[in-house]
């Protein structure tokens, strides 16, 4: 009897093509995207859905024109630090119409279209054991946002990962080379502990890892203007680049939780750092290459 | 996934999407080309579902096709829509003139969907109709959130008067949502 690979096709659903016309659709929205960072961490609470808004800030000072994909799809909150209010999602004449954050930072996010006392939920037909199909719907649903997005307005995309060191690498195999991958980290033991793990896997892919950025180095304590350990030091090796240390500012945080403005930030010594790190980002990362998304490998 | 006829050692090849009964998935027949001998592959509700997140569309026939009697054979069944959106439209065809009958999935709030052309007469009472182009671009946008954007944009249309929901209409809409 013949064996799969000796078949031609697949007798009618043309499934490959089906793939094949995705990314290349993908590819073909994503042209005026010149960089893509995908932004992921090893555990949750790291402060790296903020540092994605404070990285696009500094885009903007550089010139650029970033957009904040809220690839988290399951707890986006990437709306809520732009500052956005709940509204319908409105298709333009280029395809999906991006929200724009007061600063002009462009923010894609379900939580614009989703309030907080509402789980995200995927229609399903089967009842129950969604734990059987949710992960694939997720990618396939995120899929379907950048190939029906209309990207033309921005140059840089920022995607804010969900958390968790599986997740950074489904995302690196499901991006590609396209997407240089930043992982943010706290200085305790743990969390390094967990990106160094996140940044070997990262290795088996094709995702171009760019450094880390370490969040909460320290305390910036306001009454005296010092920063202040948090944690005690770890210097142990990550297998990646430092993009820079980022000391935490309560200001600052208070201020992500209402909705960022440009006030909140400018004056923050922990966007100084941020300034230097976007610098670096720049310096390590590669240009974005969307063809290659298209360029999937088919067999028969 | 492809399949093989055993007498014949030749690729089957798909011949017709069956519509589900209700509570079960769907129904696919492939047959040999050699010696005519058919097979149907049958999904329950959660192989559907799994296929239906890959975000592929499985069979190769438009629901026209499938309802050879001219009904439309997806007409009250709760899957008919997930159905029909893994079951792309035949080359030169259109979406089938009748539309389902109300969402598919009982827990959602979306409201009916109108195909293009065809909005007028199909539409509920009171409720803007959809230009052609207008549900084009609705159409082209992510099918999780197309629901809250029709019923967003309706909202908008009914609170200012319009009735027709055209391209300048979804421009406008979109200026009062602040994008």
């Amino acid at each position: 009897m013949k064996t799969y690979s000796q078949l031609v096709g697949d007798g009618g659903s043309d499934i490959l093509g089906q793939v094949v016309a995705l990314r290349q659709k993908i590819a073909e929205r994503l042209t005026p995207i010149q960089r893509m960072f995908a932004i992921g961490s090893g555990k949750g609470g790291v402060g790296k859905s903020t540092l994605t808004m404070l990285l696009s800030q500094a885009l903007l000072e550089e010139g650029r024109r970033p957009v904040i994909m809220d690839a988290d799809l399951n707890g986006p909150t990437q709306a809520r630090l732009a500052g956005l209010r709940v509204g319908p999602p409105m298709p333009g004449a280029g395809g999906l119409s991006v929200p724009r954050a007061a600063s002009g930072v462009g923010v894609l996010s379900l939580g614009s279209y989703i309030s907080e006392d509402q789980a995200v939920d995927f229609p399903s037909i089967s009842s129950g054991d969604s734990y059987v199909w949710r992960a694939t719907k997720e990618f396939s649903t995120l899929a379907e946002f950048l190939a029906a997005t209309d990207w033309t307005p921005f140059d840089t995309l920022l995607l804010d990962l969900p958390p968790g060191a599986e997740r950074t690498f489904q995302y690196a195999e499901f991006l590609g080379a396209q997407a240089n991958f930043v992982l943010v980290t706290i200085p305790s033991a743990v969390s390094r502990g967990v990106v160094r793990r996140s940044a070997a896997a990262l290795a088996k892919t094709e995702a171009p890892a760019c450094g880390y950025i370490e969040n909460m180095s320290g305390y910036f304590c306001s009454e005296c203007g010092q920063v202040r350990p948090l944690f005690p030091a770890c210097e142990d090796d990550l297998g990646l680049p430092c993009l820079g240390r980022v000391s935490f500012d309560p200001a600052l945080a208070a201020a992500c939780d209402r909705g960022l403005t440009a006030g909140d930030w400018v004056g923050s010594p922990s966007f100084q750092e941020i300034r230097g790190i976007v610098r670096r980002m720049s310096e390590n990362a590669g240009a974005s290459a969307p063809a290659q998304a298209g360029q999937a490998e088919t067999t028969s | 996934m492809k399949f093989l006829c055993m007498n014949c050692d030749a690729q089957m090849k798909l011949i017709q999407t069956v519509a589900p009964d209700q509570g079960s998935g769907i129904s696919v027949v492939y047959g040999c080309p050699d010696c005519g001998n058919r097979i149907g592959m049958l999904t329950n509700p959660w192989e559907t579902q799994v296929v239906s997140s890959l975000g592929v569309k499985i069979g190769g026939k438009t629901v026209d096709e499938v309802g050879a009697s001219g009904d439309d054979p997806l007409r009250g069944c709760p899957f008919g829509e997930v159905v029909r959106q893994m079951v792309p439209a035949g080359s030169g065809g259109e979406s089938p003139e009748s539309p389902s009958n109300g969402s598919a999935f009982p827990e959602s709030a979306d409201v009916p969907s109108a195909p293009p052309g065809d909005a007028a007469a199909n539409a509920p009472s009171g409720d803007p109709v959809w230009t052609e182009e207008a549900a084009t671009r609705l159409a082209n946008i992510p099918e999780f959130i197309r629901p809250m954007a029709r019923q967003g944009i309706e909202q908008y249309a009914k609170s200012h008067g319009v009735q027709s929901i055209d391209e300048k209409v979804l421009d406008e809409a979109k200026a009062a949502f602040g994008m």
